[in-house]
């Protein structure tokens, strides 16, 4: 538990959500399992156990009958030993007094024994009784086993009578350890002696089948048979236990129903509960718990729940659906039992027109045609079922005569007993010692054909009517099927012995029987007679199972398919009736409130599942927008709280209630740093203690102004530490605003600048000297080569004048002549460099004179001027269309010339010079390229060449002053633009110029 | 070829049938429950048989025996046999009374000739007719009773005999001749008492106890060996005082009864029974006597080498003795080979056997006659009063003659 409570804290749930997610999760599972596996499961072995039961039940019961069987012949085997038996059969001795003395005594299931006695040859020698059932002689089989000892007993049942049946058991006589004999007797026990009783009435019957003979202790009472049948040997029969279903089925049904109500139950509370929690836990909001849960996490709780939903509806439908089904099975077994119980009473109430007639016959002496025609017209109109009522005397020979003349009299002319040929053609019968000839019949028309006949002519109805006439019983023939066009007609002939008194003291003798009442009933119209009885549910078949080699069906057809069928046998005059009502396959039980429920479930469940997971949906991003707030927060206090600028917040409702100022709420530790008070001082104080005497008040009354219009102040403030101390700050004051726009409260955002304003105005000092330096320096520089121009020139101009003077002097002075070279040359570039320097430093100076003028026209100036200069300088130069310029129009003739000719000028030796000038838009500015074929740079002095005097190569190699390109420089800074180069030693290099459009250059 | 062979096979037989002159000689006994009696009856026709080489006018004599087991109606099933096989000339019984009692008319009507070596019943030979068909040479109750009361009441000195006798037609038969003889002894109405066969030993304690209480002072027996060993087993078993001597007529010697009970039971009794007047055990024995025990020595292979191995040894003599008379019979008829012909004219000649026979008993002069219900009921019998004895067993289960 200890450790639960750990481990549990660790999670982040709550304890009782923890044990509750345990708890319901296994026993969620538990009951998946249950429903999915443990049910059929326990089911199935239910199954197999009951089947196994019964088999050992039925093994068990058998060997019970077994048993008493053995006892029965036991008994009779002690009988046997008996030596005045043993005598008897050994000299084929019937008349000794001992053996009859023994018989006499002998009494077998308390009653006196039905005894027989056999010899070797299989004749009687011995009988007690005359009224024998078993067959001993004529040929049979199981004496001879007997006698040869094949087998060693034998059991023959006998017949049933309501609750006894009798059997006969047959036993060797030995004598000396030889067979000599057989002993047999008929044993009646009642059904329950062998069948213990209390067992009958507990939903169990049996069967004994053996030949063609059955004993049944009645099924009537078991609503679903289940047989379970074992051949024995000893004795030869099929012995079945017939057991009820119906509680089995019904145990199975409630186990099931229990479970599955278990396991709604237990899902309901599951789904509330799990619905509870989930709900609980996002509109509570723990944000803690619920930070960053996986998707499986997140979504678990729904899934459970809408899986626990399902599972619950599923369940719930299966439970309504059983329950259902139980229901409609009950109504059908009851409709079932109502319906045979209704033919049942049918068929008893057409039998006791029998009795009526019966009745009438006995009241009467004698009963005329017409008497029996008025007497029977009631029945026969209100029995449509009952087809035909007759009347059947017994005819001895000597009376043949006078019945046909009387019934001639009575109008039916040409009456005769007669029967049926060969060929199916009534004749006269032959002469018999006994008649029984249908002699009245009811209704007469249509049934003319029949009358006459003699029924003792045909061996079918005279076994029937022998059946009756010994058992004084109403007995019907086999009922006689017509298959018509709507099904099958079958009609049943119920005899009925009519004796002259009631008492007959010797039915088998006959002496006294007057004749028989003849009723013939359609089975169909019973049938349908019970049709409004029970519903429509059912529909019916019936066999006629009296011979069990001869079943036949007398009314419905057999039911395709295995759907609920129920079996009943009833008695109909000494036949017995088998009813199985089938379910109609169009009326099956209502199945929509299952449905019902099942989609009303599975919509609730899916309903609470997506509602939960639109939580979870809303709630993330929810979550996902505080994660980044919080970051942001975070990283903005930290910057606001290590920042080396200082914060201070304030609260703007004290602004104008008194003058003391706002009230500080915050403060950041850089504030503490620069101004020496401690946040604690600072809160809830006013800024105001770091103004002084030198802080502006001008500033003050615009920062107040600001406060006061909700607007951004930005501003320099001299403020004062603790100790006194003086430093600058840059200071922004903005208000903070709340959701509806009201100022709430300001925050200030201060940089001690104090170091910049110090450095700020040194440079500014500094600045002024420089320009005054500078100036001076210009001036000197104009001074100096303006007023060196003209020595040089008289130099040169008189040493040019001096070299023509001294010519011929100097005609093969070679020496001489590079003298006066140098000197000329030395003055020429003196004069070259002072007007570069001229040119350079007068740029800044001439820069306001601006023109417009085309870029084309200046490139065409200086292509002539090149030309002129120089005609023998092999050379091209080349260009785009270009654009007009704004500008000093010689300082941008200067930048192209001094670009061009260094193009020319950097040639590769041997190769002709070509600049190519282009130029693209950049928006503001023209971007001009200047590209030639030269010998290029390297990288590394890309940089150097810009600058004044500074030279890539030697003055003999490429003349120059080492200004040309300082001078591009400045004039393009004076324009507005910008120059860079891109070279590759060897292949050229391209001057990039960016001049300011005519319209931008003011 | 499966053919050819079938027909070679059938004329094979036809002619076999055609040469096969065989007569057959039937007994229909009590082999199984009463054994010792019918295998000495077999062996005493086999001996004879054997001394004319098996074989008469041209005919050889073989034998078929049947066992009726005591059954009335096996008996008569046997005889049935016996009546439709073409090569069955006689027949002889065995030791029970009642199948030829209760069959006789069956007999008689079926012209079955029957030989009787040991059953005592009187009846049997006494068919109501001219044409009788069965003839014994055995002890005849009729005659015998009286022997046997004779010596129960002179021998025994019995005062108050009583009479236990089978509840069947033989016992009936006893009943009758020994009540007769009882009168001579002045006893009017014996006490008696009826047993059925398969007689158990509870059954046979009530009877000898109530018999015992009846004051009885011997007891005449009249049964066959199996509930005669049931009986003397349980008299034995009773106390010394209780036990009663039995004057029995000979049944009980007909089965395994010396077996059952043995010399040291039969210590404690006083059993005496009836039997013809001869046995191989008497001191003195004829040359004849001597010459048929030795043929029959020879003839059981081994089984009989002395006097005691013959069991049931009436059996034996007397079946001996009736086949010499009917080889004799045989031997003045011409066998045609038609049984019902020679059937007839076999017993014919019985009734007229020409020459004296010697047989183990006595020698034989004209043993048969015409039975004649009123002049000549003893026609059909070939031993009489004079030829019974008593006997007694020996201490080696052998019959010994009682001299007393």
């Amino acid at each position: 538990m200890e450790s639960k409570v750990k481990s549990s804290s660790r999670i982040n749930l709550p304890i009782y959500g923890r044990i509750a997610f345990f708890g319901v999760g296994f026993f969620l599972v538990t009951m998946l399992l249950t429903a999915f596996i443990i049910i059929p499961k326990i089911n199935q072995s239910i199954e197999s156990q009951h089947t196994r039961d019964i088999g050992t039940e039925l093994t068990l019961e058998a060997a019970l009958f077994q048993r008493f069987v053995e006892s029965q012949r036991t008994i009779l085997e002690d009988l046997a030993k008996f030596p005045s038996l043993t005598n008897a059969v050994m000299l084929s001795n019937a008349g000794n007094r001992a053996i009859n003395d023994l018989f006499d005594n002998v009494v077998i299931s308390g009653n006196k024994g039905r005894l027989v006695l056999q010899d070797i040859a299989g004749n009687v020698l011995i009988q007690t009784v005359n009224d024998l059932q078993g067959s001993y002689i004529d040929n049979n089989h199981w004496v001879e086993q007997i006698l040869s000892g094949s087998t060693p007993y034998h059991f023959q049942l006998l017949e049933q009578k309501a609750e006894r049946f009798s059997f006969q058991i047959s036993v060797p006589v030995i004598y000396n350890s030889y067979i000599e004999g057989v002993l047999s007797a008929e044993i009646s026990v009642s059904l329950e002696q062998v069948f213990v009783a209390q067992t009958l009435d507990n939903d169990i019957a049996f069967t004994l089948i053996q030949n063609d003979i059955t004993i049944s202790t009645g099924i009537e009472h078991i609503e679903i048979v289940r047989k379970n049948s074992l051949q024995l040997n000893t004795p030869n029969l099929l012995f079945t236990y017939i057991t009820d279903d119906a509680p089995i089925q019904a145990g199975k049904r409630v186990l099931r129903n229990t479970i599955l109500s278990v396991l709604l139950f237990s899902l309901a509370i599951s789904f509330l509960l799990f619905a509870l929690l989930g709900y609980r836990g996002l509109v509570s909001g723990d944000q803690k718990a619920k930070i960053n849960p996986s998707f499986l996490r997140a979504y678990a709780l729904p899934i459970l729940i809408g899986v626990i939903g399902a599972a619950a509806s599923i369940a719930a439908y299966l439970i309504i659906l059983n329950i259902q089904q139980d229901i409609f099975e009950e109504k059908l077994n009851f409709d079932s039992k109502q319906r045979i119980q209704a033919i049942r009473e049918k068929v008893k109430s057409k039998l006791e027109t029998l009795d009526a007639i019966e009745a009438f016959y006995h009241a009467s002496t004698s009963v005329s045609r017409q008497e029996f025609k008025t007497f029977t017209a009631t029945f026969l109109a209100n029995h449509p079922s009952i087809k035909r009522l007759e009347w059947v005397p017994k005819v001895e020979d000597p009376q043949r005569t006078t019945y046909e003349r009387q019934a001639r009299r009575d109008g039916l002319d040409g009456f005769t007993i007669k029967e049926m040929d060969l060929t199916g053609n009534f004749v006269t019968a032959q002469q018999r010692d006994t008649y029984f000839p249908i002699y009245f019949t009811e209704p007469l028309q249509g049934n003319e054909q029949a009358i006459g006949f003699d029924l003792a002519s045909n061996k079918k109805p005279l076994a029937v009517l022998k059946k009756a006439r010994i058992s004084g019983e109403k007995m019907a023939t086999a009922p006689i099927t017509l298959i018509q066009e709507n099904g099958i007609q079958a009609e049943s002939l119920i005899f009925y012995p009519v004796y002259d008194n009631q008492l007959f003291n010797d039915p088998a003798e006959g002496k006294q029987l007057l004749g028989f009442v003849l009723m013939v009933m359609r089975v169909d119209e019973i049938i349908n007679e019970t049709s409004n009885k029970g519903s429509t549910l059912l529909s019916l078949h019936v066999q006629d199972i009296s011979e069990p080699n001869m079943v036949e069906v007398i009314y419905g057809d057999k039911h395709k398919g295995d759907g609920l069928s129920r079996s009943e046998v009833i008695k109909v005059a000494g036949r017995e009736w088998k009813i199985t009502t089938y379910a109609n396959a169009n009326q099956t039980p209502l199945i929509w409130l299952p449905w019902l429920i099942l989609t009303a479930g599975l919509v609730f469940s899916g309903l609470i599942t997506s509602g939960l997971i639109h939580l979870i949906r809303r709630r993330e991003v929810v979550e996902v927008l505080v994660k980044q707030r919080t970051a942001e927060l975070r990283m903005l206090s930290s910057t606001v709280a290590n920042s080396n600028d200082i914060f201070i917040i304030t609260e703007a409702s004290e602004l104008d209630a008194d003058n003391s100022g706002p009230k500080i709420i915050y403060v950041n530790e850089a504030f503490t740093r620069l101004t020496g008070y401690s946040a604690e001082e600072a809160v809830g104080n006013t800024p105001r203690i770091l103004q002084g005497k030198d802080t502006d008040r001008l500033e003050l009354d615009k920062i107040r102004m600001a406060l006061q219009t909700g607007e951004t102040y930005l501003g320099e403030l001299i403020n004062y530490t603790k100790d006194g101390t003086e430093y600058w700050i840059e200071l922004n004051i903005s208000p903070l605003k709340d959701e509806t726009g009201k100022i709430i409260q300001f925050s200030a955002v201060e940089r001690d600048v104090t170091e910049r304003k110090r450095a700020e105005a040194e440079r500014e000092t500094l600045i002024e000297k420089l320009i005054d330096s500078n100036e001076e320096l210009e001036r000197f520089a104009f001074v100096c080569s303006h007023d060196l121009q003209e020595p040089l020139r008289m130099i040169r101009s008189f040493s040019e004048k001096l070299q023509v003077h001294i010519a011929d002097d100097l005609k093969d002075d070679e020496k001489g002549k590079r003298y006066f070279h140098f000197v000329t040359d030395g003055a020429a570039r003196a004069q070259a460099l002072i007007a570069d320097i001229l040119a350079y430093s007068s740029i800044d100076n001439d820069t306001q004179n601006l023109e417009n003028f085309s870029a084309e026209a200046l490139l065409q100036l200086i292509q002539n001027n090149q030309l002129e200069s120089d005609p023998e300088l092999q050379g091209e130069i080349t260009y785009d269309k270009l654009p007009e310029l704004r500008g000093n129009k010689t300082q941008l003739y200067q930048l192209f010339q001094n670009l061009i000719n260094n193009g020319m000028k950097y040639h590769k030796p041997g190769t002709t010079p070509h600049v190519h000038v282009s130029v693209k838009d950049t928006g503001e500015h023209w971007q001009f390229a200047i590209k030639d074929n030269g010998i290029g740079m390297e990288e590394r002095h890309l940089n150097k060449i810009f600058e004044v005097f500074q030279r890539l190569h030697r003055k003999s190699q490429y003349a120059g002053t080492g200004i040309g390109l300082s001078i591009c420089k400045k004039v393009v800074a004076r324009h507005g633009g910008a120059i860079w180069v891109e070279s590759e030693k060897d292949v050229g290099s391209t001057f990039y110029i960016t001049l300011l459009k005519p319209t931008l250059m003011e | 070829m499966r053919y050819l062979f079938n027909i070679i096979i059938l004329l094979w037989s036809m002619q076999a049938f055609a040469q096969d002159k065989t007569l057959y000689i039937y007994q229909d006994a009590d082999i199984s429950s009463h054994n010792e009696s019918s295998v000495a009856i077999q062996q005493g026709i086999e001996v004879a048989f054997s001394e004319i080489d098996n074989e008469v006018s041209g005919y050889r004599i073989a034998f078929k025996y049947l066992d009726h087991r005591g059954n009335v109606i096996r008996s008569k099933r046997n005889y049935q046999t016996f009546i439709k096989d073409p090569r069955a000339l006689a027949i002889y019984s065995g030791i029970h009374s009642p199948p030829l009692i209760k069959n006789r008319d069956f007999i008689n009507e079926n012209k079955a000739l029957t030989l009787v070596p040991w059953a005592a019943g009187g009846p049997i030979t006494r068919y109501p007719s001219k044409e009788n068909w069965i003839y014994r040479l055995s002890v005849d109750d009729t005659q015998a009773g009286a022997v046997i009361i004779d010596f129960a009441m002179n021998n025994k000195m019995c005062k108050k005999p009583h009479l236990l006798l089978e509840d069947t037609p033989w016992g009936s038969s006893n009943l009758k001749s020994m009540s007769k003889a009882l009168k001579q002894h002045n006893i009017e109405k014996p006490t008696v008492t009826r047993f059925s066969w398969n007689l158990k030993e509870k059954g046979a304690r009530t009877l000898l106890r109530e018999i015992f209480e009846l004051g009885s002072d011997c007891i005449v027996l009249v049964g066959n060996a199996v509930e005669g060993a049931v009986l003397a087993e349980e008299m034995a078993n009773r106390p010394l005082e209780e036990r009663l001597p039995i004057v029995s007529h000979w049944g009980i010697t007909g089965g395994d009864f010396h077996q059952k009970i043995n010399v040291d039971k039969r210590k404690k009794l006083d059993l005496h029974f009836i039997q013809s007047c001869f046995a191989f055990t008497n001191a003195e024995q004829s040359e004849y006597a001597q010459q048929v025990f030795k043929r029959l020595i020879e003839h059981s292979a081994g089984k009989i080498t002395q006097v005691n191995d013959l069991k049931a040894a009436v059996g034996f003599i007397h079946a001996y003795d009736l086949t010499k008379l009917l080889i004799q019979a045989m031997k003045q008829t011409k066998l045609t080979g038609d049984m019902t012909k020679d059937r007839n004219a076999l017993r014919l000649a019985l009734e007229n056997i020409q020459t004296p026979v010697q047989g183990l008993v006595k020698t034989y002069i004209q043993p048969f006659s015409i039975f004649d219900e009123q002049t000549n009921v003893n026609g059909h019998e070939a031993l009489y009063k004079e030829n019974y004895c008593m006997g007694k067993y020996g201490l080696n289960n052998e019959v010994l003659i009682a001299n007393e």
